[in-house]
């Protein structure tokens, strides 16, 4: 999701009033010795799970979609950020050569809770292997706990939550296997994801413990030059069919009101198809008023090609996330051709 | 006793030069009661108050016994009003902080002159009695006059100046008090000059000086 | 148009032309309610300009003073602790604190790290933003200081090479004496690279069960936040003075406008009765004159902001001084013209200025529309004002002496100055009129019966101006005297209590024991003082324990106030415990009480055996000796120690050198004793500089009062000068009438300013700070006020003097004349 460099950006601009346009010009323009992303690099697994010291960026992303023991739709969501503002490792010593940054929320029809953490490099307060993956800031953890095992946690003021996550297919690779193209101008990432992992684990609601299954959907990129320089929002999807194939779908919208839409159709065996912006129609249906604005949380996905029309409705539509770069995210239920559930992002309302 | 002669007096004010009195001759001799007349502003207070030495003179010669007023510094023209010459006036005669005892012996104190017998007679003759312990402010015009007169003799002065002194009393009150005044008047051989408007009282004195136009009449 | 309907217009012009042809009424009414307003505007802004200062502080201390991880030790302990406890839940962020520069004279520093530093409620930590923030993190770094601090932080950073000195940014509102740095510069420059004081919890709500991390366990306590002192509270009593002395002073300026105005319509009266006999509506009339002192308020009002800026702008460094000598307190930034002060200072000036009116309106307002101008019954109204008078100097004096016997707290101690000085200043005209009248029995001769029946007279008139002249000169008296006392007996405390002769600051617990064994060995080293610390509470009412040990120093030069039949051997063998004189006031705590002092394994209790004087010590504080504070306080800071020694320098230099203790953690009685003398040198220069404003604003009242007395005066001498007396004697007695007023006045004042430091000193010290002092009295101080006292009455009485001896001749003969 190379749209999430903005809230890499939000690091540098932390608890500032906004996006500083000149940050984005620089982090789109020059790269000041950092590693480039080349084609051809083959993704290895499970070492690029690890961290990728000399990237500009990178983060680690979870949304799950889970059932409570009583039949409650929930959705969870665990995201860290690395952001690194020059090329040299951290030394220890507060070093500030890297800044993390941790967002993680549980939402459910009625309640949405969130928590963001902020930690420098250095001091240990956050951090990742670069082998396999294990990430943390505070006691927020990502981690493998044995091979095809992995444990989730994170806790709010009003939640917290510890998972399992078991991989029941392999990892996808977006773009030329990996090889992920940004934008004409050649901005490029390394991008793959994991849309077949089960969950089971507990979720504690206001010192309400539930028992959940589910699946989830991890991503995983890392960069030097993600972004271009007019990006302004993105709406993002992935939804996960019950028949086991999964999409994922966005739309890019830039400063001159034109939007990019590509997506990816994930088969059940985990074949990969691009989905070029004239195979798929992503448009709003229906607006909410979150936070004081005006958000799509209602959506038809139109795929004809393979016959797919969906609706797509937010689970819960104040699903705001007003961490230090405010934006929308959350679980949705989704109807019409297919049964399915999924998850939207939606950033730069 | 007052010899009076070619006296000029004029006063700068913001309408120009104003000649008040232009060339006045006169002589009042011991024991011998002047009233002088005038419309108002003719000058009268004027003149009493040059002889007085209070002001001072454009041109002439103004003689208290044997003294020149004119030729006088600020200090001796005090000293003639200490000794020599003794003023009443309309009003503002009496010194408020002091008792009418105090005020009557005080003219007299200051001129080493005092006599306690004498100021007793004074007082009797003046029916005083009753008011010594008394403030001005406590006593009626006629009374507040007849304090002044009776301070007045006391000093034994040479020479009286009286600037209308009954001007705020009535007529019956007035003619006591000048009957009084003129009969001391007598008596201890003083001078008087009195200003007054008063044909009645003025024609109880020996002799009228009719001022007008800055010049006897 | 009807003359009524024009009327406003006409009187207000009748009005104005009086004040055009009378300028120098016009200024001394304009000087009298802008100095009024001006001294009151002045202490209103010194007050909130320290107010607003506390608040900052005071914020940013409570944004570092939470519940903390630290050692027991206070020792700084190793920054991988952070992580240890962020990872097991602990909403913690580490902060270092130290200080930079000699302890004389240095800065206290706070290292802490921005992302994780989320103190509960509002901060006036601002950290850079946006692209500004690697400058902030990155070496060499920036502080945020106070602008008041940034000249010496700067001096201080001066010696570190460029490229490791850190940008310096003001922050406004940060509060007095405040420098703030990343964690790690702040580590860089105390040379304490990972290193911090301790890992405070910033969500004490949701601190997770799990025990601390195991590594740490037996490393690092949760403490609760020190007790905070609160400044606020603490200085209270320094504003209330400076605002007693703000009232004073306003109301000496009133006492200006209020003659000035008598004065005015004495002038105006003539013409107002005519404006009334033509047909001016009273209503329309008092409207008018309302109106026109409005406009000269808001005029003057103007100007007496301005100038109580300037004042306050001049006295803000002695007052910050102050408040930094007395409490710690950091006052910072400059003086701003705030909106506040524009409309409470116009807002004055006008209550002022139609209070002080009230008379004349009255005046007017009951005018007769025909006066018979008749000498007016003054002696009748005299005795019914002196009457008047004594019952008030009564009810004031009686207020007073009732507060004193059976009120408490500063606000009855204030009070009973109040009435004391008020008692006094009605009493005056009574005590006057009494000495003159037995003056008046001494006359011989006519002229000085006159003089001393005169004098009775005028006392009506110049009562005001010598009232202020009073209250100028008592309360400079009295606060001359605790002033002076203090110094005294500050010093003589000094003397009894630094009676070592080296201060040693160690750097850890540890340390000071290798100090101590090597002086053992040290044979220039008469005796060792240690002086353990710790902090406890009794009821829950925060006191500092201070230990000391058993040496003849102590037994002999200690005067206690208060003790028990043997207090020493009580304290060092016994139960027995010293306290200082404000626990002995604040908790009502005497020899032989019982307490029982919270210690940290558990409560103690203790024979209060003595009661020691402690000036200038903001806390209560009870002294046992150190074995038994280190028994009770196993915590306790043992980092102190004095030295008796032949030669301080040297020893000093040794210390340096063969201990490694910076020889800025050491103070030599002498420096020491310096140092504490400067501080309270400055403490009442606020007070003696209000005091000398009083009084040059009681001359300004005298000055009027003179001025409005002038033009009745002609008229009061005339006949005398009609009588022979010379203008040049007359002059003379005039003046010497006021002068023997004034001096009559300046030994009234004597023992009024006897009062006024019997009150400072024993009423209003013992409610404010907690300690009392000994009453002295210094007649040579006497002298001096009643020389400044005449001074001002002779300086007052100049030029009304002169332009008695130069009305021209024929001004003084037109009183007497009947055509003018």
């Amino acid at each position: 999701m190379n749209i999430k460099a903005i809230f890499m950006l939000a690091l540098m601009t932390a608890f500032s009033t906004g996006v500083n346009a000149q940050g984005f010009a620089g982090l789109g323009t020059t790269a000041d010795g950092f590693k480039q992303v080349v084609r051809g690099k083959e993704i290895e697994f499970p070492l690029d799970y690890g961290a990728h010291p000399g990237f500009r960026i990178e983060w680690w992303y979870v949304t799950a979609n889970l059932v409570s023991d009583e039949g409650a739709a929930i959705g969870l969501q665990w995201t860290l950020f690395r952001q690194a503002s020059s090329p040299k490792p951290d030394d220890g010593n507060w070093s500030t050569s890297e800044f993390w940054m941790g967002h993680s929320a549980v939402t459910s029809a009625n309640n949405h809770f969130y928590a963001e953490k902020l930690a420098r490099g250095g001091s240990g307060q956050a951090g990742a292997r670069t082998d396999t993956i294990d990430v943390w800031v505070d006691d927020w953890a990502f981690t493998e706990t044995s091979p095809d095992r992995l444990a989730l946690k994170a806790a709010g003021d009003r939640f917290s939550y510890t998972l399992k996550l078991h991989p029941t297919g392999d990892e996808v690779r977006h773009g030329e296997n990996g090889y992920s193209v940004k934008s004409a101008q050649g901005q490029a990432s390394y991008y793959f994801s994991h849309p077949f992992l089960e969950v089971s684990g507990s979720v504690t609601i206001d010192d309400k413990v539930h028992t959940v299954t589910g699946n989830a959907w991890l991503d995983r990129e890392w960069s030097s030059q993600p972004l271009a320089d007019n990006q302004e929002g993105w709406d993002w999807f992935s939804i996960k069919f019950d028949d086991g194939n999964r999409l994922m779908a966005f739309s890019l919208r830039d400063t001159n009101g034109d939007r990019y839409v590509s997506g990816s159709w994930i088969s059940e065996d985990g074949s990969i198809s691009p989905l070029a912006g004239d195979k798929i129609d992503l448009a709003p249906r229906a607006q909410s008023s979150v936070a004081g604005r005006s958000i799509p949380t209602s959506w038809r996905i139109s795929i004809p090609s393979r016959k797919v029309e969906l609706n797509i409705d937010a689970l819960n539509p104040q699903s705001w996330m007003s961490t230090s770069i405010p934006y929308w995210e959350g679980p949705v239920t989704v109807s019409g051709s297919h049964k399915a559930m999924g998850y939207l992002e939606m950033t730069g309302y | 006793m007052l010899h009076v002669s070619n006296l000029k007096k004029s006063y700068s004010t913001p309408q120009g030069r104003v000649d008040v009195i232009k060339g006045l001759s006169f002589d009042i001799a011991a024991g011998e009661t002047v009233a002088l007349m005038g419309e108002s502003g003719c000058g009268k207070s004027t003149l009493l108050h040059v002889i007085a030495g209070l002001d001072a003179i454009d041109a002439g010669s103004i003689q208290v016994n044997s003294s020149k007023i004119e030729e006088l510094d600020e200090a001796a023209r005090a000293n003639i009003r200490r000794y020599d010459v003794s003023l009443i006036f309309q009003q503002f005669n009496l010194i408020t902080s002091l008792t009418v005892e105090g005020n009557i012996g005080f003219e007299a104190k200051l001129a080493g002159r005092f006599d306690a017998s004498w100021q007793n007679s004074l007082v009797t003759r003046l029916g005083l009695e009753d008011l010594l312990a008394r403030y001005p402010e406590q006593l009626s015009g006629g009374q507040q006059q007849r304090v002044a007169i009776a301070r007045t003799f006391a000093t034994k002065p040479s020479l009286i100046l009286a600037d209308e002194p009954t001007g705020n009393l009535d007529e019956a009150t007035s003619d006591a008090v000048i009957d009084l005044a003129f009969d001391l008047v007598k008596e201890t051989q003083a001078a008087l000059l009195m200003a007054t408007h008063s044909r009645r009282l003025a024609e109880k004195a020996d002799r009228i000086l009719r001022l007008k136009g800055g010049l006897l009449a | 148009m009807t003359l009524a309907r024009q009327s406003p217009m006409l009187v207000i012009a009748t009005l104005f032309s009086h004040w055009g042809k009378h300028k120098l009424q016009l200024a001394t009414l304009v000087i009298g309610l802008a100095s009024a307003t001006a001294l009151w505007t002045a202490v209103q802004a010194l007050n909130d300009h320290a107010r607003a200062s506390y608040d900052r502080s005071a914020a940013t201390i409570a944004a570092f003073d939470q519940p903390a991880f630290a050692r027991p030790d206070r020792r700084l302990f190793d920054d991988s602790a952070f992580a240890a406890f962020r990872r097991a839940g602990f909403m913690v962020t580490p902060i270092i604190e130290g200080r930079l520069g000699p302890p004389a004279g240095g800065l206290t520093i706070t290292g802490f790290e921005p992302l994780t530093f989320a103190p509960a409620g509002e901060t006036p930590i601002s950290v850079p933003r946006g692209e500004n923030m690697l400058s902030f993190f990155d070496a060499p770094g920036e502080l945020l200081a106070d602008p008041t601090i940034v000249a010496r932080l700067q001096k201080l950073l001066d010696q570190l090479p460029e490229s490791e000195r850190p940008v310096v940014r003001r922050q406004e509102n940060l509060g007095g004496g405040q420098v703030l740095g990343d964690i790690s510069t702040v580590q860089r420059l105390l040379g304490k690279t990972g290193l911090i004081s301790k890992l405070m919890v910033t969500e004490p709500g949701s601190q997770p069960n799990a025990a601390i991390p195991f590594q740490w366990q037996d490393k690092l306590v949760l403490a609760e936040p020190p007790v905070s002192v609160d400044l606020a509270g603490l200085t209270d009593s320094f504003h209330l003075n400076l605002t007693a002395f703000g009232m004073l002073c306003f109301l000496v300026g009133l006492f200006i406008v209020y003659s000035a105005i008598g004065l005015a319509i004495e002038d105006l009266i003539a013409a107002l009765r005519t404006l009334r006999i033509c047909g001016v509506s009273l209503r329309s009339l008092l409207g008018s004159l309302i109106l026109e002192m409005t406009v000269l308020a808001l005029f003057a009002g103007t100007l007496g902001i301005l100038g109580g800026y300037l004042v306050a702008a001049q006295l803000l460094p002695d007052v910050s001084a102050s408040l930094r000598g007395l409490y710690g307190a950091q006052i910072g930034g400059s003086l701003s013209l705030e909106a506040s002060w524009w409309l409470g200072g116009i807002a004055v000036s006008l209550l002022g200025a139609l209070g002080a009116s009230l008379g004349a309106f009255l005046k007017v307002s009951r005018m007769a529309l025909f006066d018979a101008r008749g000498a007016s019954a003054w002696r009748a109204q005299q005795t019914r004002t002196l009457k008047l008078q004594a019952t008030v100097a009564l009810i004031c004096f009686a207020t007073s002496s009732l507060l004193f016997l059976f009120g408490s707290g500063l606000s009855a101690a204030f009070i009973v100055m109040a009435g004391l000085l008020l008692g006094s200043a009605f009493l005056l005209p009574v005590i006057l009129s009494a000495l003159v009248l037995s003056g008046s029995k001494t006359a011989r001769g006519p002229l000085s019966d006159w003089f001393w029946a005169d004098s009775k007279q005028q006392l009506s008139g110049l009562s005001l101006a010598l009232m202020a002249l009073l209250l100028a000169l008592g309360t400079n008296i009295g606060v001359s005297g605790m002033v002076e006392g203090f110094r005294l007996t500050f010093n003589e405390f000094l003397e009894e209590r630094l009676s070592a002769d080296l201060y040693v600051l160690a750097t850890t617990n540890e340390q000071t024991q290798e100090l101590m064994d090597w002086a053992k060995a040290e044979p220039a080293v008469t005796a060792t003082l240690p002086i353990w610390g710790a902090s406890a509470s009794i009821d829950g009412h925060p006191v500092s324990v201070t230990g000391f040990s058993d040496h003849t120093s102590y037994r002999d030069t200690w005067q206690l106030l208060q003790a028990s039949p043997s207090p020493w051997s009580e304290t060092l063998e016994g139960d027995g415990v010293l306290i200082n004189e404000q626990l002995h006031y604040r908790l009502s705590l005497s020899p032989g009480h019982s307490i029982v002092v919270q210690s940290e394994t558990g409560p103690l209790e203790l024979q209060v055996a003595g009661v020691y004087s402690d000036y200038g010590n903001p806390r209560s504080e009870i002294r046992l000796p150190n074995p038994r504070v280190a028994a009770a306080w196993p915590s306790s800071e043992r980092r102190r120690v004095a030295f008796m020694t032949n030669d301080a320098a040297d020893l000093q230099k040794r210390i340096e050198t063969e201990l490694a203790i910076p020889a800025d953690q050491m103070i030599e009685q002498k420096g020491l004793k310096q140092f504490s003398q400067a501080v309270f040198e400055r403490t009442f220069v606020i007070s003696g500089a209000l005091s000398t404003l009083t009084l040059a604003v009681a001359g300004v009242a005298m000055v009027t009062s003179l001025l409005t007395l002038a033009s009745a005066r002609i008229s009061g001498v005339a006949p005398l000068w009609a009588m022979g007396v010379r203008r040049r004697a007359i002059t003379r007695l005039e003046g010497l009438k006021i002068l023997m007023l004034a001096a009559l006045t300046s030994v009234t004042a004597i023992p009024l300013g006897v009062a006024i430091t019997w009150c400072l000193v024993d009423v209003i010290n013992v409610a404010a700070f907690g300690w009392r002092l000994p009453l002295f009295v210094f007649p040579s101080q006497w002298l001096t006020m009643g020389l400044l006292g005449l001074g001002t009455a002779f300086v007052a009485s100049l030029y009304p003097l002169m332009k008695l001896l130069r009305t021209p001749a024929s001004d003084l003969a037109k009183v007497f004349a009947h055509e003018h």
